[in-house]
């Protein structure tokens, strides 16, 4: 599938417009969601009722934050940039794992109170990018747009401007307004949007051609460790290349050396592709977007698709090989403790794909699979699950009561949960491994035997899920679980488009989401029209859904 | 306000969310984008004391989500729609619709949606929390606020403005942003029973909806905080006649806390000879245990003598009376970082309080928004007073890892955000001096 866009644009669009037409509602199977995304269906997906769940503006922040001794600047009311310490610790610690030792997250608030939003907040946002200079020394100054000098019309590309003449740190113009997005992930294509408008990418032209083996940029994000760059670099320098990690934990300074690569690759495609394409489009600098190296098979492919550009498929082959022995062999002993068990897998759609490709390796069964959103650059990936243990329980949501409510129907012995949701599946009873804890590796074979080992450990001893399930009550009422999970799933698109598609899923355990706001359901009735009815969603859905190119 | 705030201590007035999740069986539902109960929840409190809110949890709080078509074209039918589905789920005795700052932007006319449930089995009830109007202390305010206006209160069975004899409501808390809020509370519970008052606690485990009903039959409220609550405590007078008994802070360790209780004695009109007692015993407590550290402390140790503070008004002051008048410390430069809606009001208080520190010894809390700030100040004190010798105490947020490393000083969290796990430990009164003392005291072999 092929991605474009239109990097002139002062702000780039939202995933949910664009090639992606990117879903953040769905419940079904993965053959009907693979179908969805490549007809850009999911577009016309919503949900009638909501809970609180997270902000493009957090998503935003961990990227600045990450870039080496950067200052971010909330251009906002006192409350926005509230989460920040969050990172502090995080940041110093996966500084200092990567080599690379730094300070915490440093970050000012342009702190607009009500007189701001009457007379605009722009000449506090100059003074606190003049501050965060003065004060901090950062390497970089990235400004966060929120929500409300966003409604208001503050024009913060006009006052970072005039600011950037009065300070020493480049800065960077993010618009991330939380209102703007329902898909989180839209984030990186704002920051990424903001890196490539301020800074220039061009290769230096070297004095002699580099006579070196050749050099690969991988582009990381947050949720990956140092252990998993160090195992993608270690199987790459076996087979004769240098790999280099951007854009995360270096400082603007060092990114000049990006030009210098031969090939761009995402660890995980969902976070950077918008830069990549910008990198080939100016530059001509080629890329490729194998799926994230989790599970053997997904490493396997990940490593061969960049041998294959420098033909080097042989080398690679048999370095391969040598490794999935070695990695076999280690856990071949665990098989009986691991086989059958079946695990529910929460969070980003290239993660949890990936992991029930390791999963099933390892001999589990899949229960469902919880995507916090989803379109059809995932396709691949899932066609190689279906094809490996046919079609499975999808979802694609954030919200805990269409999770709870399908644990309850689908009682998994164990949850590969994002950082969100594990509470809720240890309460629930079910113990629960986080998908990234960057301390540990996730990627490649050093990551297929650490979470093997995890799980085993996790599964040997699970008292404490057993025991936190006796003791704490979930919030919902027993009318919400006698309910279908995805009741509350409208889907406009159906309305227009006849005749309906089957209302029995392949995969067993879950019932396929109706099309139409469910007027079959259990008691009590319904109200008749649901807000997206009339809402212009509904209105967009029908001309916003481009038809993506099939690959090859 | 300031104009820039650097690492501000203060969350957004929409964590006001944090103050009705601490009422058992009160739902908070957010008219507002869909991160913006996240933002707080990070600061407030997985980020603080490591708790998060029992049974919901922020995933599971019903959020209208605003997103761009929402403000082009209003969001109250989404609210609606939210309001009806939320009755229809979730177990609550009440529910408080929060606004954030797109729908006061938008125009959303919040109020007048309500209107539609005054009869609803759940009452509803609305607060106005705009980020730009304040910080999570001004949310907090305004869900109380809206609870004590918009709550249905019955008419008490046993005749119009009933008051129950040494009923008292605990104000003076901000559940979540003060990390130690939970432990503190059965704590004043135990205390005041033991003095025998009957405390009527809104907050933590086994209270619920029936503190909030008997809100208008306390015999007086009891606040505990130089400015927190104390228009709520205001606003109970204007709607109830409950008078106020305004302590500046929650007292910890044994001076000031029997200084509390024998003025809060005399001003209820409690058994003498029952409070002194009472204090007589805890003072012994306190003691006992402390003269078994003494041994440790003395041997081989050398204690620092200088502290800092960078807190919130009510536990700066707390902190610097019982560092000084109990433990003997010496205050070098003191803040209040949680931004007083009446700065020169808390400034006279904390002018008053410190007159009397035993022996005479002098200190001043300054009142400053931007932590940026106090640590440029906390540096020039260190290099200029200090001449950037010895080791100091900080008492603080784990914002000020960095500020404690750069300036040789021992970092004991206190408050918001609080990156230490906290589970039912406190610092108030005697008992939680101890725990005070266990967290000073296990900084000190971390001297070297």
């Amino acid at each position: 599938m092929k991605f474009t866009a239109d990097y002139n644009l002062r702000v780039p669009p939202s995933r949910e417009l664009g090639c992606r037409a990117t879903g953040h509602a769905f419940g079904g199977d993965s053959s009907k969601l693979m179908d969805c995304a490549s007809r850009g269906c999911l577009f016309g997906y919503d949900r009638e009722f909501g809970q609180s769940t997270n902000c493009q503006m957090h998503v935003s922040s961990l990227i600045a934050f990450s870039v080496k001794d950067s200052a971010v600047i909330f251009h906002g009311p006192v409350g926005c940039g509230a989460h920040s310490h969050l990172m502090d610790f995080a940041l110093k610690s996966s500084g200092a794992a990567r080599g690379e030792p730094r300070l915490g997250a440093r970050w000012l608030s342009t702190n607009l109170t009500e007189a701001d939003i009457i007379s605009g907040g722009g000449a506090k946002l100059k003074e606190a990018i003049i501050a965060a200079d003065r004060r901090l020394r950062p390497s970089s100054i990235f400004v966060l747009n929120t929500c409300a000098p966003a409604i208001i019309g503050d024009d913060i590309d006009e006052e970072i401007k005039q600011a950037r003449a009065e300070v020493s740190a480049p800065v960077y113009a993010v618009h991330c307004s939380g209102f703007k997005s329902k898909v989180i992930s839209t984030a990186y294509d704002a920051v990424y949007h903001a890196i490539l408008k301020a800074e220039d990418f061009t290769p230096i032209k070297p004095v002699k051609p580099s006579q070196g083996p050749p050099k690969v940029n991988l582009f990381n994000a947050w949720s990956m460790g140092a252990a998993d760059e160090a195992e993608i670099k270690r199987l790459l320098r076996a087979i004769g290349i240098d790999a280099r990690v951007f854009v995360e934990f270096k400082s603007p300074d060092q990114w000049r050396a990006l030009g210098e690569g031969d090939l761009n690759v995402s660890l995980c495609h969902v976070h950077d592709l918008y830069f990549l394409e910008f990198l080939r489009e100016t530059n001509g600098q080629p890329y490729v977007t194998p799926d994230i190296p989790v599970s053997l098979a997904s490493t396997k492919a990940f490593i061969l698709d960049i041998a294959k550009f420098f033909n080097l498929e042989k080398t690679a082959s048999l370095v391969l090989e040598a490794e999935e022995k070695k990695v076999k062999a280690a856990l071949t002993p665990w098989e009986k403790e691991l086989k059958g068990k079946r695990a529910i897998i929460i969070g980003g759609y290239l993660r949890t794909g990936g992991t029930a490709l390791l999963l099933s390796e390892l001999g589990l069964k899949i229960a469902s699979i919880s995507n916090y959103n989803y379109d059809a650059f995932g396709n691949e990936l899932f066609t190689a699950i279906e094809k490996k243990m046919g079609p499975v329980s999808i979802s694609v949501s954030s919200q805990p009561a269409e999770l709870l409510n399908q644990i309850k129907r689908l009682k998994p012995d164990v949850a590969i949960a994002h950082s969100g949701q594990g509470a809720w599946m240890v309460k629930a009873g079910i113990p629960s491994l986080p998908l990234f804890a960057q301390r540990f590796p996730y990627f490649g074979y050093a990551g297929a035997y650490s979470v093997a080992t995890r799980l085993r450990r996790l599964l040997a001893n699970p008292n404490f899920a057993k025991n936190l399930a006796k003791h704490v009550s979930l919030p919902f009422t027993a009318g919400w679980y006698a309910k279908d999970p995805f009741h509350y799933l409208i889907n406009s698109e159906a309305e227009t488009s006849a005749p309906e598609e089957t209302k029995t899923s392949k995969a067993k355990g879950l019932r396929l989401v109706k099309s139409k706001p469910d007027s079959t359901s259990q008691a009590p009735a319904k109200k008749a029209s649901p807000a997206a009815k009339t809402k212009p969603a509904a209105k967009k859905a029908s001309p916003a859904a481009p038809k993506p190119e099939k690959k090859k | 306000m300031s104009d820039c705030v650097e690492q501000t201590r203060v969350g957004c007035s929409i964590g006001g969310a944090f103050t009705a999740l601490a009422i058992p069986g009160v739902l908070p539902i957010l008219h507002s984008g869909s991160g913006c109960l996240a933002t707080n929840e990070y600061f407030l409190s997985i980020s603080n004391g490591g708790q998060a809110s029992f049974t919901y949890r922020h995933g599971a709080i019903p959020s209208s989500n605003l997103i761009d078509e929402d403000v082009v074209f209003g969001g109250l039918e989404k609210l609606e729609n939210v309001i009806d589905k939320t009755l229809e789920y979730y177990d609550s005795d009440l529910l408080v619709v929060i606004n954030g700052c797109t729908p006061a932007l938008i125009g959303d006319d919040v109020a007048q949606l309500l209107k539609k449930y005054q009869r609803s089995p759940v009452p509803v009830i609305h607060a106005d929390a705009p980020g730009f109007k304040g910080s999570n202390i001004y949310g907090h305010h305004e869900v109380l606020k809206a609870i004590i206006q918009g709550y249905p209160f019955k008419k008490s069975s046993k005749g119009q403005g009933y008051k129950e004899k040494g009923l008292v409501n605990i104000l003076g808390f901000v559940p979540s942003y003060d990390p130690h809020w939970a432990g503190a509370l059965e704590e004043v519970q135990r205390v005041l029973e033991a003095v025998g008052l009957k405390p009527n606690i809104l907050y933590g485990l086994g209270r619920g909806i029936a503190n909030v009903k008997k809100l208008p039959e306390a015999e007086f409220s009891l606040v505990l905080d130089p400015w927190v609550d104390t228009e709520v405590a205001e606003l109970l007078t204007e709607r109830f006649q409950t008078p106020v008994f305004h302590y500046p802070n929650l007292p910890i360790g044994p001076t000031d806390t029997s200084r509390f209780l024998k003025e809060l004695a005399h001003y209820a009109g409690l058994n003498p000879k029952r409070v002194n007692d009472f204090i007589k015993k805890s003072e012994d407590e306190y003691y006992f245990y402390l003269s078994r550290a003494v041994q440790w402390l003395y041997f081989g140790k050398n204690s620092p003598k200088k502290f800092f503070v960078v807190s919130t008004s009510g536990y700066a002051l707390a902190l610097t009376k019982f560092l000084v008048n109990d433990l003997g410390l010496a205050p070098a430069a003191l803040y209040a970082t949680d931004i007083p809606a009446n700065p020169d009001k808390v400034a006279d208080l904390f002018a008053q309080e410190l007159r009397s520190l035993e022996g005479g010894v002098k200190a001043n809390i300054a009142i400053q928004d931007d932590p940026g700030v106090v640590e440029e100040e906390i540096k020039s004190y260190l290099a200029k007073e200090l001449k950037g010798s010895g080791v100091h105490f900080l008492f603080g947020s784990s914002w000020d890892l960095d500020l404690a490393e750069d300036t040789r000083s021992l970092l004991v969290p206190i408050s918001a955000p609080a990156a230490t796990v906290v589970l039912a430990s406190h610092f108030f009164g005697y008992r939680g001096a101890l725990n005070l003392l266990e967290r000073i005291f296990n900084q000190v072999p971390n001297l070297g």
